[in-house]
C-alpha cells in the first residue's frame, strides 16, 4: 500500500521536492529571481538528507561547483533564471562534452538583459537550444502545472542519468511561483534511475566506451579506476584528440545518437480537447494553463479545439507535432516571447501556423486566444 | 462554485501569507482545489501588495490569475481605489476602515461594502497590529463562508510559529465576531 | 625516494611541453611532493582548467580531469564536497587562474575549502601564443602587446592571502627543492592551500623579451628571489624588484570548509529534531 499526501505548495517548492525525491544530493546556485526558492529550498532541504548545498561566488560556479560534484558520483542540481542561464551555458557545453548527468533549472523571467526580472516570459526556449557553442545535444523539459515541476525534475535527473547527459528543466515565472494543489506520491513508489556502472576491471575501463544504447559506463571514485576526463573532443579513454578528424566525428555524432536512442523514453506530451479538432492549439509552460481554459469555451461555442501541450521542447518532438496537425486545419502557437518555436512547428506541418505572442511582461489570457481563434 | 479573491493593501501587512492560509486550508482541509498567486514587486516593504487566489469545486484551476474577482479584501486606499472597482456584479467587498476612508471609488457599482477596522480589531483582541491579516481572514470567512471557520483557523494554527496559538485565535474570531454584530445590528 | 615514473601514466609520455618550459619540472616536484606526504594514487584527484598548466594531469596517474578555462577550482568544489575523503589538488597558471578564474580563486581562498593549489606562473597566456596576462611583467613585450604592456601585474599571494587562505607560499622552477618541499607542506595543510611557482616560458615570453636561453631565464629567477628569512634583514631599498619565496602564510585559526559545512548539518539536524519536523 502506498500513501500519497496532498499537499498545497508553490512549483519551484515542488520542484525542490522533486530533486530530493530524485535523488538530488548536491545543490550549487546564485541568487535570481525567480528561481530563488529553489536554492533557499535546497539550502533547507539538503543538509537534513545527508546532501551538500553551496552557495557559490556567480552562476558559472555554481554550474561549475554541479559539473565537479557529479564527476564525483552525485546527482545535482542547479537553478537560475535567463541572466543566470546565460552564464551556466559555458558549464552545459561542459556537462554534454565530458558526459556527466546535471540538471540545469531556468526559471524563465522577461527578458532580454536584467529585463523584468519578476514577470514571466519564455523568452529562452532558444537560448536552452543553442545558448552554448558547438554541435552539443540537449534535454529540454518544460513544466505548466505545480505538479509537473515535480514530475518532470524527477524524470530530468533519470533522464540526465540514463543518458548521461545535461538536462534543462525549462520553467517559467508563472509556474515557479504559482502556488496549488499537488499530490505527492509515497516516495518509494517513484521510478529512479541511476547511471550504469562499468563492470570491467580497472585495467579494461575505458571511460568513454559506450554501451550499445550509445551511452558510456561510469566508475566509481577513489577506486583503482582512474581515469582522465576532459573538455576536448577526446578518445574513449578520454585523452585529448582534438586535431583527430576520425576521433571527433565520432564521439560528436555518439553525443547525439543517444538521445536518438532514447527518444521514446524522453518526448512527453499532453493532448486536451475532443478527437476532432478544426484548431490545434500548441503550448508549452504556463501558456498551456491558458490554452486549456480557451479550449473548453471554444468547444462549447462549437468551435472544435484542442491543446498539444509539449512537456519535452527539446529535443523537438516533431512527429508527435505532425501527427496532432495533420487531424487539424489550422494550427496555433500561443508563446510569451516574439515567436521562438513556433518555427519548430511549421517545419513540422504544412498545416497554416499562426503564432499568439506577447512580450510585456503579461501572460497570455484565455481570452486571448479564444478571440484569435475564432478569427481562424 | 469558483470564487476569485483578492487580498490586498500594503507589503508587511501580511496578505501574500493570508493568501497561502486561504487556498491551502481549502486545498488540505476542505478537500477542493485552489491556488494562489500574487503580484512581485522588488521591495519586500511598503510598497503595494495584492495576493490573488482562486478557490473551486468544480474540477482544475488552470488559468490562475483573478480577472474579475467575487471578493475583494482592501487593506489600504490605494489598493482600494486599484482593486475594488474590478469586483464582480454582486460581489463582496471587505474594508479596512482604519486605512480606508474614501470609497467614492465604487460608486455606481453593484457589490456589497463591508467596513470593518480590521486593524484596530486585531490591536484590541490579540494586542497587535500585526494580526491583522488573520482578522481579515476570520471576516472573510464569516461573511462567505468560502471556508468553515474551524477549517479556517486550524490551518493558521498549523502555519504559525509555536507560542503564537492563543494571540491568532483572538485575532481570528475578533474578525468572525466582528462581521456576526455588524449582521445583527442590521 | 619516490620513482617519479610510478606516478606516470607512461603512454601519455612524451609530454606536450616545448623544450626549456618549467612545466616538466614542477610536475615532477609535485609527484615527489605526492609521494613524500603518502597520497594514495586512487584516492587523489587533479583537475585542471585550459592552458598549458591543465596539461599537467594528461600525464599524471591520478582521477584527472580537465575542465573549463579558469573554472578548475569550481569543479573541485565540488567535488571535494562530494567526496571529502579524498585529496584534491588544482594544476593551474597565472591566465587560468588569476585571470579568467580570478573570481573563484578568490572566493575558494575564502571559504578555506581543503584543496591544494598549484599556480605555474609563467606570466604569459603560453599555449595561445603569448599574449599578456594579469602577471605579466610591466613593462613587457607580448603578442597582444606589441609595443609594451600597458598594465600593472597582480601579486597573487597577496590576493589570496587577502581573501583567507590559510597557507600560501611562493617558490621558483630554479628552488625547485624549496617548490618540492612547499607543496609538501600545501598538501599536509587542512585548509585551502595555496603555491605560486614563478616559471618560466622560454617559447612565448622569454624569446620575445630578449631574455635568452631557459638557462639564462631560471639564472633570473635565482637572482630576483629572497626568501623569507633573508627578507627579514634586508632594507625596503634592497627588496626592489625582488621576489619573496617561501611560506607567506600559514596559519591554523580557521577551519576547513567541509568541517564547518558539516558543523551546520548537525545544528541543522538538532534544530529540525527538535522541531519534530
Amino acid at each position: 500500500m502506498s500513501n500519497s499526501t496532498v499537499r498545497f505548495m508553490q512549483g519551484n517548492e515542488a520542484l525542490v521536492e522533486g530533486a530530493i525525491v530524485a535523488g538530488a544530493r548536491f545543490f550549487a546556485g546564485y541568487p535570481i529571481t525567480p528561481a530563488s526558492e529553489i536554492t533557499e529550498g535546497m539550502s533547507a532541504r539538503l543538509p537534513l538528507v545527508g546532501g551538500v548545498f553551496l552557495q557559490m561566488e556567480d552562476e558559472i560556479a555554481s554550474m561549475g561547483a554541479a559539473i565537479g560534484a557529479s564527476m564525483a558520483g552525485g546527482k545535482c542540481l542547479t537553478a537560475t533564471s535567463g541572466p543566470g542561464f546565460s552564464l551556466k551555458q559555458e558549464g552545459i557545453g561542459i556537462a554534454s562534452m565530458m558526459e556527466i548527468p546535471v540538471v540545469i533549472v531556468d526559471v524563465m523571467r522577461g527578458g532580454p538583459a536584467s529585463g523584468m526580472s519578476t514577470l514571466p516570459s519564455q523568452m529562452d526556449v532558444m537560448q536552452a537550444r543553442w545558448g552554448c557553442h558547438g554541435d552539443h545535444p540537449i534535454i529540454v523539459l518544460s513544466p505548466a502545472t505545480v505538479t509537473e515541476c515535480y514530475e518532470l525534475t524527477i524524470k530530468a535527473f533519470n533522464l540526465s542519468e540514463l543518458i548521461r547527459q545535461p538536462v534543462i528543466l525549462l520553467s517559467d515565472a508563472i509556474v515557479g511561483h504559482l502556488r496549488e494543489r499537488i499530490e505527492l506520491p509515497d516516495p518509494s513508489t517513484v521510478k529512479i534511475i541511476n547511471r550504469k556502472m562499468t563492470d570491467k576491471p580497472p585495467e579494461e575501463y575505458a571511460p568513454f566506451a559506450a554501451g550499445e544504447d550509445a551511452v558510456p559506463f561510469f566508475a566509481e571514485r577513489g577506486t583503482a579506476y582512474r581515469y582522465h576526463m576532459c573538455s576536448n573532443v577526446h578518445t574513449e579513454q578520454g585523452f585529448p584528440a582534438d586535431t583527430n578528424n576520425e576521433v571527433a566525428a565520432k564521439l560528436i555524432t555518439r553525443l547525439h545518437r543517444k538521445l536518438e536512442n532514447y527518444a521514446d523514453e524522453i518526448t512527453c506530451y499532453q493532448f486536451f480537447g475532443p478527437k476532432d479538432y478544426d484548431v490545434l492549439i500548441v503550448s508549452y509552460g504556463c501558456v498551456t494553463r491558458a490554452a486549456k481554459d480557451a479550449e473548453k469555451v471554444l468547444n462549447e461555442e462549437g468551435k472544435a479545439t484542442a491543446v498539444l501541450q509539449l512537456q519535452s521542447l527539446w529535443p523537438f518532438p516533431r512527429a508527435i507535432v505532425a501527427d496532432y496537425a495533420a487531424r487539424a486545419g489550422k494550427v496555433l502557437m500561443p508563446e510569451i516571447n516574439l515567436g521562438q518555436l513556433i518555427d519548430q512547428v511549421r517545419l513540422a506541418t504544412d498545416r497554416p501556423v499562426e503564432g499568439l505572442n506577447r512580450c510585456d511582461g503579461a501572460e497570455i489570457t484565455p481570452r486571448q486566444i479564444i478571440e484569435k481563434v475564432r478569427e481562424m | 462554485m469558483r470564487n476569485e479573491v483578492i487580498l490586498s493593501g500594503f507589503g508587511g501587512q501580511g496578505l501574500i501569507l493570508a493568501g497561502v492560509l486561504l487556498a491551502e486550508a481549502a486545498v488540505v482541509h476542505e478537500g477542493i482545489n485552489a491556488t494562489q498567486d500574487q503580484v512581485y514587486g522588488i521591495a519586500a516593504r511598503g510598497g503595494e501588495c495584492c495576493s490573488e487566489v482562486i478557490v473551486s469545486n468544480e474540477g482544475d484551476i488552470n488559468y490562475a490569475k483573478v480577472t474579475t474577482p467575487d471578493i475583494v479584501l482592501a487593506m489600504s486606499q490605494a489598493a482600494f481605489n486599484k482593486y475594488a472597482p474590478r469586483v464582480k456584479e454582486g460581489g463582496i467587498i471587505i474594508i479596512d476602515t482604519v486605512f480606508v476612508e474614501d470609497t467614492s471609488a465604487l460608486d455606481g457599482h453593484d457589490c456589497e461594502v463591508i467596513p470593518l477596522p480590521i486593524t484596530a480589531i486585531s490591536q484590541e483582541k490579540a494586542g497587535r497590529t500585526m494580526l491583522a491579516n488573520v482578522t481579515a481572514l476570520g471576516a472573510i470567512c464569516e461573511r462567505t463562508k468560502l471556508i468553515q471557520n474551524q477549517n479556517m483557523i486550524d490551518e493558521i494554527l498549523e502555519r504559525v510559529p509555536r507560542g503564537t496559538e492563543e494571540i491568532n485565535r483572538k485575532a481570528f474570531w475578533g474578525g468572525v465576531e466582528a462581521v456576526q454584530a455588524l449582521e445583527t445590528g442590521r | 625516494m619516490a620513482n617519479v615514473m610510478d606516478y606516470i601514466r607512461q603512454d601519455k609520455l612524451p609530454h606536450i611541453w616545448c623544450a626549456g618550459c618549467g612545466d616538466g619540472t614542477i610536475a615532477g616536484a609535485m609527484i615527489r611532493a605526492i609521494d613524500a606526504c603518502g597520497l594514495d594514487k586512487n584516492n587523489t584527484a587533479l583537475i585542471t582548467g585550459i592552458g598549458c598548466s591543465a596539461r599537467f594531469n594528461n600525464i599524471m596517474d591520478f582521477h584527472t580531469f580537465q575542465t573549463a578555462h579558469g573554472r578548475a577550482l569550481s569543479y573541485a568544489t565540488g567535488f571535494k564536497m562530494m567526496k571529502p575523503e579524498m585529496d584534491v589538488l588544482v594544476a593551474t597558471g597565472d591566465g587560468d587562474g588569476a585571470g579568467i578564474g580570478g573570481n573563484h580563486l578568490i572566493h575558494t581562498a575564502r571559504r578555506n575549502i581543503d584543496i591544494t593549489v598549484v599556480m605555474i606562473n609563467n606570466q604569459i597566456y603560453g599555449m595561445t601564443g603569448g599574449q599578456y596576462s594579469p602577471m605579466t611583467p610591466y613593462p613587457s613585450l607580448a603578442s597582444t602587446a606589441q609595443y609594451s604592456t600597458f598594465e600593472y601585474p597582480f601579486d597573487v599571494c597577496e590576493l589570496v592571502k587577502a581573501s583567507g587562505a590559510t597557507y600560501v607560499a611562493r617558490s621558483t622552477t630554479y628552488h625547485i627543492n624549496l617548490t618540492q618541499k612547499l607543496i609538501e607542506n600545501a598538501i599536509r595543510h587542512k585548509g585551502f592551500s595555496f603555491v605560486e611557482v614563478i616559471s618560466q616560458c622560454p617559447t612565448n615570453f622569454g624569446k620575445r623579451n630578449k631574455m635568452g636561453s631557459p638557462y639564462d631565464m631560471l639564472m633570473m629567477q635565482k637572482e630576483m628571489a629572497v626568501t623569507v628569512q633573508q627578507a627579514q634583514s634586508m632594507s625596503e631599498e634592497e627588496l626592489k624588484g625582488k621576489v619573496l619565496i617561501g611560506e607567506l602564510v600559514n596559519r591554523t585559526d580557521r577551519k576547513p570548509f567541509d568541517e564547518v559545512y558539516y558543523e551546520m548539518v548537525q545544528k541543522a539536524l538538532k534544530k529540525k529534531g527538535a522541531e519534530g519536523r
